[in-house]
């Protein structure tokens, strides 16, 4: 599998966004082990936007979002959020504003899902609060968005994975934050539970959240989000809406197969389909 | 209501075995004031080594994620012995010169691990359980050495290497021990506020750190702590062994996993197990004249428990 | 964890060997057989070597142990290491035609030199008075020097006759603080002691040295506490919580400054150190 070298281009979005909120690197530079990733990188994300990172395996999309969640810090640059340095937020205050769901979760002590999921309210609290009725009935809600008010009281290992990772994200909503940031969360989901998370954060954007998912499948990526950001090899490749990116030659170039495109039949956006050969 | 009654039991476990503690012993049951008087501090000193050494255990395998953790995997039990060994070299056992001793020997060993463990700034659980095993290793090669130095102590060395509970005290001892234990309960207690981020941090690191958790500076607070805790400790007791790996676990089988109930339910059950096993020591003494060492009893009755709790686990 | 198994292991060799102590019923006194008289002599014993110097027969000596303190002269000889784990390469070095040794303490280290190919020569540790004076005999026997023997063993008998005993006192012995370590019956100190009046309250207990629960000494009462050890402080004992009822205490008849390495060595010097204690004691009176 060839792959081309990447071009960088900067092609300004199209979509309305009050950049002023929001995330905005700037001359972002990161390396880890030796290993360059990001040179200069500047990208902004604007409020209430629904964001698709997708590239291909390497290409830096996890570390992309942990860089936004503050998990990993830059080198060198900066990252904005709502127009404060994204450093200078205290912990709790930051995790009020921005919930991150990683790939995969593993829990060491067998809580109950509820009791995961009422985790998600610890930014909330002082040291020594107990949970409220109210931090009970949010969870609660999650619980019941997410589909799993069933397992609310068995353990968090005694369920499915997939399940596991709906936990999760109930978890992440229980923070109500501005922002959600998401590291391929469909892995490990059966259809009915992709579906369900996919229409969930559709609901979410609608509400005014601003959603960033890392994802594996372009289709789905294009299917909800209306912005993609495509990375390859440490660089921002392109940015734009995904109708206008999701083309033969684009998926070519980065990811070294030609797919045959199509249209979703309900929606009509761009799709993609594997050649057989 | 599995909980409630948890407590309960454990509550007339610990006033019932307290009572019977005062009232047994080779003087028998007395109103007698000075043989009374004797037998408090004893019972002090069980409740609060069991308790402390369990509550630890359980704040150290929730931070390190760790079961088989035991809290003197951190080194600070070593250290003590070494600080031990030093002050009988030195002949400096005044009446609290060996707890002196051995509090610093324990803080200082855990200043060593926490530097070993430091790496670019950062401290690991792994990293944090890999310098504690190499510091433990190395200062028991050192109580070794000073054993072999200090030929009339040894017996008193291997003694404090096992732990016990039938301390002699004197009324400066005696303050100066419930003026470490009143120090103590407020680390603890600091260990305690931190509940809800220890059982967040029995997920991945990253969710922790998103969900707000400053996983650095939890894992250094109830590292100091717990090292802290266990020197004073192994400083008026000596290094009792079993307490804080198995209580934990009946714990959590019976209150779930949550810390806001592990951690202070560990102190009660680690406080009621050693009694017992104190109980136990005193009347095998006074029926056979043997003095067997605390942990050996401690072992006894916590091993079968906790293969019980492993097997219903695994099940 | 490794130290704590090799902790166990130490204390079970101690318990094991001084329980050994009250349960052996055969004493093992295997006199050397030769006619000949030894001539390199290595003294695993620091009570034996002891005697050895008492009985001017130290020239006979060519090693002892590290613990070998006594006379200063032992100084000069060659140490071959400790008493339970001597080093073998310098045994050998040392060409001895006997090694001394004691039942049942390093009864292990005798059958391993016997294996080993050295000749031996075991002694029984003494558990009385009357064990002491056998025990010099019986050396005084083996180095060809009896008459000698004799001579040491009436010296000391007569020295001890000379003590006038005193009244009867119950005593406590304590070895050490932490732990509380007294002598038991299976001592020859309790024997010791009897006589100069001094009734070793755990005389009951069949062990040498046990670890005791501190609220039997309340039990017991004791009308005198002896402190064996080191940097012992009969102040700190005055004041230990519980222990102001004890008779010995409440009449401050607690004493602290012992001829301790004289009363701990089955020697010659035992009867030295039980002499000065009685004079202490009687001069509290």
């Amino acid at each position: 599998m060839t792959r081309n070298t990447p071009r960088t281009r900067n092609t300004p979005h199209n979509t309305p966004t009050n950049s002023k909120s929001g995330f905005v690197v700037k001359e972002l530079c990161f390396s880890y082990a030796q290993k360059t990733l990001f040179e200069r990188l500047t990208v902004s994300i604007g409020r209430g936007e629904f964001c698709s990172v997708v590239g291909p395996n390497g290409a830096g999309k996890s570390t992309f979002i942990k860089l936004l969640s503050r998990l990993l810090e830059p080198q060198s640059g900066g990252i904005l959020f709502e127009e404060q340095l994204l450093s200078s937020y205290p912990r709790r205050e930051l995790a009020q504003r921005i919930a991150y769901v990683p790939q995969e979760s593993y829990f060491a002590l067998d809580f109950t899902v509820l009791e995961t999921v009422l985790q998600g309210r610890h930014p909330y609290l002082k040291p020594l609060e107990r949970y409220h009725s109210s931090d009970f009935a949010l969870a609660r809600q999650a619980i019941d968005r997410l589909g799993i008010s069933h397992l609310a009281d068995k353990g968090i290992n005694n369920i499915s994975s997939g399940e596991r990772q709906l936990a999760v994200i109930a978890r992440s909503l229980v923070q109500q934050p501005a922002v959600i940031l998401l590291d391929e969360p469909l892995n490990h989901l059966d259809l009915l539970h992709q579906q369900q998370v996919l229409f969930l954060l559709g609901e979410l954007h609608s509400e005014g959240m601003s959603v960033v998912l890392v994802a594996h499948d372009l289709n789905q990526a294009a299917l909800v989000s209306q912005r993609m950001l495509v990375f390859a090899e440490g660089q921002l490749v392109e940015d734009g809406k995904p109708d206008d990116l999701l083309t033969p030659d684009l998926v070519q170039r980065y990811w070294g197969i030609r797919p045959i495109e199509g249209r979703h039949p309900e929606s009509n956006k761009r799709q993609i389909f594997l050649p057989l050969k | 209501m599995r909980a409630k009654l948890g407590w309960v039991v454990l509550l007339v476990l610990l006033a019932g075995l307290s009572l019977l503690a005062l009232a047994f012993g080779p003087a028998g049951l007395t109103l007698d004031s000075q043989i009374l008087a004797s037998r408090v501090p004893r019972l002090l000193l069980t409740v609060f080594a069991g308790g402390i050494l369990a509550l630890v255990g359980a704040a150290l395998q929730g931070l390190l994620q760790n079961p088989l953790v035991d809290p003197y995997i951190i080194g600070s039990s070593s250290g003590a012995g070494v600080g031990v060994a030093l002050s009988l070299l030195l002949g400096w056992t005044s009446v609290i010169g060996r707890p002196i001793f051995a509090f610093a020997g324990a803080v200082g060993a855990l200043f060593l691990v926490y530097t070993m463990a430091r790496m670019r700034g950062k401290v690991s659980r792994l990293s944090l359980i890999l310098a504690g095993v190499a510091v433990s290793f190395v200062a028991s090669s050192l109580v070794m050495v000073l054993m072999v130095l200090s030929r009339e102590q040894l017996a008193q060395i291997i003694y404090f290497l096992m732990g016990s509970t039938k301390v002699v005290f004197t009324p400066t001892k005696l303050w100066v021990f419930v003026g470490s234990a009143v120090l103590s309960f407020a680390a603890a207690g600091r260990l305690l506020s931190r509940w809800r981020s220890l059982d967040i941090l029995s997920t991945n690191i990253e969710a922790a750190e998103s969900l707000g958790v400053d996983t650095q500076r939890l894992t250094t607070e109830v590292f100091v702590l717990s090292a802290l805790l266990i020197g004073v400790v192994v400083a008026f007791a000596g290094a009792i062994s079993f307490i804080g790996l198995v209580v934990p676990h009946i714990v959590r089988f019976m209150f779930g996993p949550r810390h806001l109930r592990v951690l202070p339910g560990s102190f009660l059950a680690g406080a009621v197990l050693l009694l017992a096993s104190d109980l136990c020591l005193r009347g095998f003494a006074m029926a056979t004249g043997v003095d067997l060492p605390l942990s050996v009893v401690t072992a006894l009755f916590g091993v079968p428990v906790f293969l019980y709790i492993m097997r219903r686990r695994l099940a | 964890m490794f130290m704590k198994t090799t902790a166990r292991l130490l204390l079970c060799a101690l318990v094991l060997g001084i329980s050994f102590c009250s349960r052996t019923r055969n004493t093992r006194n295997t006199p050397y057989k030769n006619n000949e008289e030894p001539r390199r002599v290595i003294s695993l014993v620091p009570s034996l070597t002891e005697i050895a110097y008492a009985l001017d027969a130290e020239d006979r000596l060519v090693g002892v142990t590290t613990y070998c303190d006594y006379p200063a002269e032992v100084k000069e000889k060659q140490k071959v290491g400790d008493f339970l784990s001597p080093d073998p390469e310098r045994l050998r070095v040392l060409r001895p035609d006997l090694i001394l040794l004691t039942t049942p303490t390093q009864a292990q280290l005798a059958e391993d030199l016997k294996a080993a190919g050295f000749r031996i020569a075991v002694f029984t540790d003494p558990r009385n008075l009357a064990g002491v004076f056998t025990q010099i005999q019986a050396l005084a026997d083996t180095l060809k020097v009896s008459d000698r023997g004799k001579e040491l063993v009436d010296s000391l008998k007569s020295e001890l006759k000379g003590i006038e005993k005193g009244k009867e006192l119950s005593a406590y012995i304590e070895l050490s603080e932490e732990p509380l370590i007294s002598v038991g019956g299976g001592s020859y100190l309790t024997d010791a002691l009897e006589h100069i009046g001094l009734v070793n309250i755990f005389s009951d207990l069949s062990q040498g040295y046990p670890v005791i629960d501190p609220e039997e000494v309340l039990v017991r009462s004791p009308e005198v506490i002896l402190l064996l050890y080191p940097n012992a402080s009969r102040t700190n004992v005055l004041h230990r919580i519980g222990w102001s009822g004890i008779p010995a205490v409440s009449n401050g008849a607690v004493f602290d400054s012992l001829p301790i390495d004289e009363l701990m060595r089955p020697g010659p010097r035992l009867i030295r150190g039980v002499a000065v204690t009685d004079s202490l004691i009687k001069h509290a009176r």
